[in-house]
């Protein structure tokens, strides 16, 4: 009489080791822990509005600089400050001098990114309008912190620039605007075309260095 | 006589089998079943999980080393069914933006786990490290656990309204 597990006992155990195997090993499994990280990057932008401009009639040449520039409105108009120039332009009263400038400049915003929001301000001069005031309000459209660290004059290269009231601020919080005032002086001939240029802003995260 | 044997013979060497093919799978596939950071765990489930997840920059609160609230982070244990993975999102980051992301795992495996790697994929805009030092080579006994952390930090090369993805991976043995 044949005894122990023969050929069917061998298979079956060969079976029972291998499905054993498969078990511890399935526990073992090797697994892993996995972190998915998304960064978001805010937005950085900034947008113009409340601007408008108004013709000086002051020499065409920007007499003694920049210096000489203030000096040179200050005579005309006789404002003792800023302020005074500024509660003029935001009632609508352009400055008046005693020549009797019948010159204009017209001023137009464009969206350059196409995002809703003013980032050029393109200001055409009349040739006799040789010198003139840009007003101005700049605002935070982004979501992050910016600091404004220059103003961008270009398109015309003969043109002398001075603060009244400088839009250079080292935080602007999301929603937040700043007031600018401009004294323009182009360097015209007196039979100068109408001339053209343009306005925009240099900007930087509130914590950049 | 000896066919009956035969027969008996093979019904309860099937019988075995099933047994221990059934003894065997029941040990591979105990419930994985916990919510985060619980502590009822049932011994047999397999390898390390995550068991609680956080960042130290929450919404509404000032930036790590800033003086202002502008980006947040969140951190979040995927699911209750499988703690292993976690999910990070950072909002309205910007260059020079950093957090830290804490975490726990837990081996609730019977068998020992050795953490054995961390695989970081990021974009050059984004820092990621993790820690500390001696997370990998730690080996975690059956309901230990061990904390590490990953240090987020955005860097000058990031642009903004930009989506940027990092995966960490740890794996263990």
């Amino acid at each position: 009489m044949k005894r122990g597990f023969g050929k069917l006992g061998l298979i079956c155990f060969a079976l029972l080791i291998c499905l054993a195997g498969t078990g511890v090993g399935y526990a073992a499994w090797t697994d892993t822990l996995t972190i998915e990280g998304e960064v978001n990057t805010g937005e950085l932008d900034y947008g113009f509005e409340q601007y408008c401009c108004c013709c000086l009639c002051l020499p065409c040449y920007c007499q003694g600089g920049l210096s000489g520039l203030e000096q040179d409105l200050a005579d005309s108009l006789g404002y003792q400050s800023s302020n005074e120039l500024l509660k003029r332009l935001e009632r609508g009263k352009l400055p008046k001098v005693g020549c009797g400038c019948l010159n204009h400049c017209d001023i137009v915003g464009v969206d350059t990114d196409g995002n809703g929001h003013i980032d050029k301000l393109v200001i055409t001069a009349d040739g006799g309008c040789c010198a003139g005031i840009l007003h101005f309000r700049a605002y935070n459209s982004g979501t992050i912190p910016l600091k404004i660290t220059g103003v961008n004059w270009t398109g015309f290269k003969w043109l002398c620039v001075s603060p009244i009231e400088s839009p250079v601020v080292e935080q602007l919080e999301p929603g937040e605007a700043v007031t600018a005032c401009y004294l323009w002086k182009g360097m015209l001939d007196d039979d100068e075309r109408p001339y053209q240029f343009e306005v925009t802003l240099d900007i930087d995260y509130w914590n950049a260095r | 006589m000896a066919e009956k044997r035969n027969v008996t013979n093979r019904v309860w060497l099937a019988l075995l089998v099933v047994v221990l093919c059934c003894a065997s799978l029941s040990y591979g596939c105990s419930s994985q079943a916990m919510s985060p950071g619980s502590s009822i765990q049932q011994a047999g489930d397999k390898d390390p999980i995550f068991t609680s997840c956080s960042c130290n920059d929450p919404a509404g609160t000032i930036d790590p080393d800033k003086d202002k609230n502008v980006g947040c982070c969140a951190c979040q244990i995927e699911a209750v069914v499988n703690a292993t993975n976690a999910t990070v999102t950072i909002g309205n980051a910007y260059p020079g933006y950093k957090c830290r992301i804490n975490f726990t795992i837990q081996n609730i495996a019977s068998l020992d786990v050795n953490i054995t790697s961390v695989n970081v994929t990021a974009p050059d805009a984004i820092n990621i490290s993790v820690g500390p030092s001696n997370l990998v080579g730690t080996t975690l006994k059956q309901w230990e656990e061990a904390d590490g952390f990953i240090d987020v930090h955005v860097n000058d090369s990031a642009t903004q309204s930009t989506t940027y993805n990092f995966t960490v991976k740890i794996d263990g043995d």
